[in-house]
Order: C-alpha cells, then sequence, then structure tokens
C-alpha cells in the first residue's frame, strides 16, 4: 500500500507539472466561456418571450438552456484533447528506456496502471473547474439549478472520461510511442461521431450495434437526463477491461502473438460488453421535468403489462418525425414497458419505397391478440391506442408541475472572466508549479 | 543450491532469437558472489540482448538460468543503458520515490546520496542535471534497490576521466561482498581498472571468458598485453 501510495504521489507530481493539462485547462476557457456565454444571450431572449407569452416558460430549462452545451464544449475538448495528457503519461516513459526500472519496482503492473488512471481522473475533475464556475456565475444571477440534473451529467460525463482514459492507457501500452497512440485514440474518436451519424440515418441490426460502441452516442443518455445502468454498466465494464488488458500489454516484452491477443479481446470483448449492457433494463429519469417519463400514474400502469407488444415503423431514417417520435414517445414507451420489441421497415435510405406507399408514415402496434395503427407522433393521441391495446384504461394523469426558469440575465463581464481572468490564473498556476523552490530539509 | 557454489547467478547454454535472428548462441557462465563481471564486445555483439533475455525482456529459445531463488529476476536490478528517470520530476523526488518502492531507510539512502554526490543537485531538475550526474543518480538508485545482483548497461558512458575514476572508486566501495555486479562495458581502459573477470563476446558467442591474466594465457599473448590486445586477437582468432 506504501509503494502505491508513493507511486500515486510520483505520478500526481508528474501529471500537475505536464504543459499538456495546462493547455488543456486554458483552452477549455474559451470553450466553456463562449458556450456560457452563448447560452445566458439565448436564455435571455427565450425568457423575454416568455414574459410576452407565459406559455413558452414552461419550455425554459436551465438543463437544456445552460448545462448540456456547457458540459457538451467540454465533452469535445476531452474527447480531442485528453488522449494527450493520458498517452503522454505512459508513453513517454517506453520512449525514455524508463519503463524497464519501473517494471523492477514493487508496484509494478496493475497498481501503476490504476495510479496512472487515477491521476487522470483527478487531471479531468481539474478541467471541470470552468463549468463549475459557469454554474456558480448562474446561480449568483439567480438561475435555477437542479442538483440531480448536475449529478446525472457528471456521473455521464464521468464515466465518458473514464472510457477515454483507460482506451488510452491500453493504447498507450501497445504502441509505446505517443504519436501513433494518439493518432489511433483520436481516430477512434472520429469514428464513434461517424458511428453516431451513421447509426442514426440507419436504424439496423449493424446500425443498432454500431451505435451501441460509439462512447458518444452513450453519452446522449445522460445528456436527455437519464441515468441509465445500460449505458453507465458500459462505460465502466469498458473502463475495466481497458485497464485489465493495459495490465496485459505493460510487460516490458510484448509479442505480436500476445498483441493480437490484447486487440482482438478489446475489440470483442467492447462488443460483448455492448450487447450485455443492454440487457440492464434500469433507468432513472433525473430531469425536474421528467420530460423522459409519463405520468408516474401511467408508467405505473404501463410496467403492469407483462405481454410482449410489437411495434413497426414505417418511417424512412431521414425523417425528422422518426427523430422526434425515437427521442420522445418511444423513449418514455421504452423505458415503461418491459415488452416492447421495435421493428424499423425501412431500413436503410436505398431501401425507402416511395412516398406513395400507403404504409409510409405509419405507426403500427400490435401484441398477440390485437393490432392498432397511427400517423401520429402526437403522444396525445398515441397514448390512448396503446391502452386500448392492452386492454386497461388509461388513468388520469395530473396537470403538469413544471412551469420553467425564465431569467433575464445579461453576459455582461463574461468574456473578461473567461477569457481573460481564468485563462491567466491557469497561466499563472503553471508558472507557480514549475518554479524553483528552495528544499527544506 | 549445491550446484550454486560461489555463484550468485549461472546461465546455460542461452540462446535467443528475434524474429528469426539468432541473437545469443549457448551463452554459458556464472557471475560470482561479490565481484565484477565485465562483459565487452563490439557494436551489435548482444551485450545488451545478453542482460535483458537473462531478465526475461527479450525471449529466449533455449536455456537454463539458476540462482539461489525461484525467480532470479527479483535478485537482479537493471539499469539500461540511456535510459532517463524521469527528467521534469526533481531529483530528491525521484529519490524518495526509489527509496519507498524499495523500502531503503532514510540514512541508507543518504548514504548513497553522498557517495554519488548528489546532495547539491537534490533540488535540481533530472533535466537540469549533467549527463555525468544523471548516470550517479541511476547508479545511486539502482544500490538502493539493494538487490543482490545488478546489471549495468555502459554505466560509465558519456562520463569524463575523473567522473569515471569517482564513480568506480565508489561503487567498489558500495560492492563488498554484498553485491555483484555484470557490467557491459565499451571503454576497454575502465574495464580492465574496474573488472574482477572478463567476458569477450561477439555475435552473441562467447569469445573468452576469466580474468585478464586468464585470457592473457587464453590468447597467448605476454604478460604486458592490455585488454585492447586481448580483445582484438580475440576477435581475429574468430575472424580466422
Amino acid at each position: 500500500m506504501k509503494s502505491f501510495v508513493s507511486q500515486l504521489r510520483f505520478h500526481f507530481l508528474g501529471i500537475t507539472r505536464s504543459k499538456p493539462l495546462y493547455i488543456l485547462l486554458f483552452l477549455e476557457c474559451f470553450f466553456v466561456g463562449f458556450s456560457y456565454i452563448q447560452a445566458v444571450d439565448l436564455y435571455r431572449e427565450a425568457s423575454l418571450a416568455a414574459q410576452e407569452s407565459p406559455g413558452l416558460a414552461s419550455g425554459l430549462s436551465p438543463f437544456d438552456g445552460f448545462l448540456v452545451p456547457l458540459f457538451g464544449a467540454h465533452s469535445v475538448l476531452i474527447s480531442i484533447l485528453f488522449p494527450f495528457l493520458t498517452i503522454r503519461q505512459v508513453a513517454v516513459e517506453y520512449e525514455r528506456g524508463s519503463y524497464k526500472i519501473l517494471d523492477q519496482l514493487s508496484s509494478r503492473g496493475l497498481p501503476q496502471i490504476i495510479s496512472g488512471f487515477v491521476v487522470s481522473l483527478f487531471a479531468w475533475a481539474m478541467s471541470l473547474v470552468p463549468i463549475l464556475i459557469a454554474i456558480a456565475h448562474w446561480l449568483t444571477i439567480s438561475g435555477h439549478v437542479s442538483f440531480s440534473e448536475v449529478v446525472v451529467l457528471l456521473i455521464g460525463h464521468g464515466a465518458f472520461a473514464l472510457s477515454i482514459i483507460s482506451i488510452s492507457l491500453l493504447v498507450a501500452h501497445i504502441m509505446r510511442q505517443t504519436a501513433p497512440a494518439v493518432i489511433i485514440v483520436l481516430s477512434m474518436v472520429l469514428g464513434f461521431w461517424m458511428i453516431e451519424s451513421f447509426a442514426g440515418s440507419v436504424p439496423s441490426e449493424l446500425g443498432t450495434i454500431a451505435k451501441s460502441l460509439s462512447f458518444t452516442a452513450n453519452l446522449k443518455a445522460f445528456e436527455r437526463g437519464i441515468l441509465s445502468l445500460a449505458h453507465l454498466g458500459y462505460f465502466v465494464g469498458l473502463g475495466g477491461l481497458f485497464l485489465g488488458l493495459s495490465k496485459s500489454s505493460s510487460k516490458v516484452f510484448l509479442s505480436r502473438h500476445r498483441m493480437v491477443t490484447i486487440i482482438s479481446s478489446a475489440v470483442l470483448g467492447s462488443l460483448l460488453l455492448s450487447q450485455v449492457a443492454q440487457t440492464l433494463p434500469t433507468s432513472y429519469d433525473f430531469t425536474e421535468n421528467r420530460r423522459n417519463s409519463f405520468s408516474p400514474a401511467i408508467e405505473k400502469a404501463l410496467s403492469q403489462v407483462k405481454n410482449p407488444i410489437h411495434l413497426q415503423i414505417y418511417l424512412s431514417p431521414d425523417d425528422s418525425r422518426l427523430y422526434d417520435f425515437e427521442r420522445d414517445f418511444l423513449g418514455r414507451l421504452k423505458r415503461s414497458l418491459r415488452h416492447l420489441t421495435v421493428e424499423y421497415a425501412y431500413t436503410s435510405r436505398s431501401g425507402f419505397k416511395s412516398s406513395s406507399d400507403d404504409l409510409y408514415g405509419i405507426f403500427k402496434l400490435s401484441n398477440s391478440s390485437k393490432s392498432a395503427q397511427t400517423r401520429s407522433t402526437n403522444e396525445e393521441e398515441l397514448l390512448p391506442i396503446v391502452f386500448d391495446l392492452i386492454g386497461i384504461s388509461r388513468p388520469q394523469t395530473e396537470e403538469s408541475f413544471y412551469s420553467g426558469y425564465p431569467l433575464v440575465a445579461s453576459s455582461n463581464g463574461l468574456d473578461i472572466l473567461f477569457y481573460l481572468i481564468l485563462p491567466f490564473i491557469i497561466v499563472g498556476m503553471y508558472f507557480f508549479v514549475t518554479q524553483k523552490r528552495r528544499l527544506k530539509i | 543450491m549445491k550446484h550454486m557454489n560461489n555463484n550468485s547467478i549461472i546461465i546455460k547454454n542461452l540462446s535467443s532469437n528475434i524474429n528469426g535472428c539468432s541473437f545469443l548462441r549457448d551463452v554459458s557462465f556464472g557471475i560470482e558472489k561479490g565481484e565484477i563481471l565485465g562483459v565487452i564486445g563490439p557494436n551489435g555483439s548482444g551485450k545488451t540482448t545478453l542482460m535483458e533475455t537473462i531478465l526475461g525482456y527479450r525471449p529466449k529459445i533455449s536455456g537454463e538460468i539458476l540462482s539461489s531463488s525461484s525467480d532470479h529476476s527479483c535478485e537482479i536490478f537493471y539499469l539500461p543503458d540511456g535510459v532517463q528517470l524521469f527528467p521534469e520530476h526533481k531529483v530528491h523526488e525521484v529519490v524518495s520515490y526509489f527509496a519507498n518502492q524499495f523500502k531503503t531507510n532514510s540514512e541508507e539512502t543518504q548514504n548513497f546520496l553522498g557517495r554519488f554526490r548528489l546532495e547539491s543537485h537534490l533540488n535540481k531538475k533530472v533535466s537540469e542535471l549533467s549527463k555525468g550526474f544523471q548516470k550517479r543518480l541511476g547508479l545511486a538508485v539502482a544500490f538502493m534497490s539493494g538487490k543482490q545482483i545488478l546489471f549495468l548497461d555502459e554505466p560509465f558512458d558519456g562520463l569524463d576521466l575523473m567522473q569515471t575514476i569517482d564513480v568506480i572508486k565508489v561503487m567498489k566501495e558500495q560492492i563488498g561482498l554484498h553485491h555483484s555486479i555484470f557490467v557491459s562495458i565499451h571503454q576497454l581502459g575502465d574495464a580492465e581498472k574496474f573488472c574482477d573477470r572478463l567476458l569477450i563476446l561477439n555475435e552473441g558467442q562467447i569469445l573468452g571468458l576469466g580474468s585478464l591474466s586468464d585470457l592473457k594465457i587464453k590468447f597467448g599473448l605476454h604478460e604486458s598485453a592490455s585488454l585492447e590486445d586481448i580483445f582484438l586477437s580475440a576477435l581475429q582468432k574468430e575472424t580466422i
């Protein structure tokens, strides 16, 4: 334990003096600052409109209004710049030859890998500081922040960072050089973005598998305010898998056979994890306005349905109605109905028959005894069909309690804070921690 | 254990190849307790490969490595050639890190720092040390490891004459009867002064092994012959 603590302390000293960390923090001020200033301005404009028409106020949620954009700007930087920071820690030891000495220490293997992982998580936590400053500012201008919404975003982005860190560590141990390792991890990140858009336009088996593998696609659930065990389990499982494989690849001599085995295990393990994680049905809606859930009475009624229900969707993948339907009604229905299967009739753009197809635009619901269909994507029209199909009466629902949080605030002075003061503090911190100081013996 | 006699480690018929290319061929020797065994040979002769194969850092295709413990690598500390020890850390941080890892007490640590004249450099970054002092730091770490056998790959490379003399003196004092050193050296003059026995290696094969006088007899050289004469004679004989 003592040797692990000393290892951790040593890694910690290394990362707090590493230029990439301060460059990341420096850039973060601009990214997060820009995102926050834009959010405050847009929120003000929407709030002014809500003063004219009070009905619009219920749509003003700080979650979408500024929290998700803030974390979104942060995750772009984490995806692109964080691999440099994590990979450098490891690859540089291979490049300098010191890994042969590290391999002879009592903390070799997993303790050294866990220590590198922990300090990378610490660096990620440091990168949250500009976000926390933005949230603190939002509160000081009388903005509302829901604790549970911040928590779900922190969990989601933390799990995302965990995966980025662990895959960076694995690739660094396999490649043993900074440049190729960074190229591979960045290609993967770009690949995830491509997979996400590809999978979004092709709701096929392949598309679904590809989407389930993508880090960014898995992060989306948290950005909708859902704490899903499937997505969290995938991220945590991947973290464990990649850290375990990092240990196997950290041997001084890595044969080609071993390297191929490790890479194959990483690919197959990720595929397996993504599929196993999807069997975890539990998810929690952390949003204050419960946008991802039906009313509690409806949820309770639907959760008691035991017979399987099949839904066929006759919409082309690039139809915006499909996106709205999946995000709103289908998302809620999937969270409430345990035995729901969904079938997409049009699996690709080339498979799109034609707009004159009689079935186009239809949502067809069926169970073992009945079927019903509609062209509507509206929840108020869809729910009665569902209840009619399952043969129970729709429970009475209470009125929506969410009145929204309009905020007319100015972004004046925020540019000085995020573009001048915070970057200046970060540069100052770098010089402070790297300055020469007298050693007290 | 009986077969170990006075040896810290015995290597028997060690052969290795990398990607089908033979690097070591049937290498056998022992390192005696308390001795300094130097390995000399031209570039690419297999000196580093020999050390790293013994440690398991490179694959062996055959051979046996015997030591007093079941895992011989636990008894060895290997200081590779050209290693940069954490250049962005300060010397005292590196020393304290290794002292914690090797469970070296502070008295011993201070002793090694003093002997390798590192005390006045503790507050410097490793990258700010001269090459000679970076070598000294590596050697101090090697002795701090407390391992019985030290494998040192080119420890005098880059040191000036005064530094080499100084470091040799310190290392000779440190060895006592508790350490054995297996060292690869390019500078034959230093090897002659520093090593108790020498192993001449060329193309992965041992051309000669023994003390300076043993080697002179083996290669039929006059008593006044230097290690350089022995080395050249060994290589010429092999070429013939």
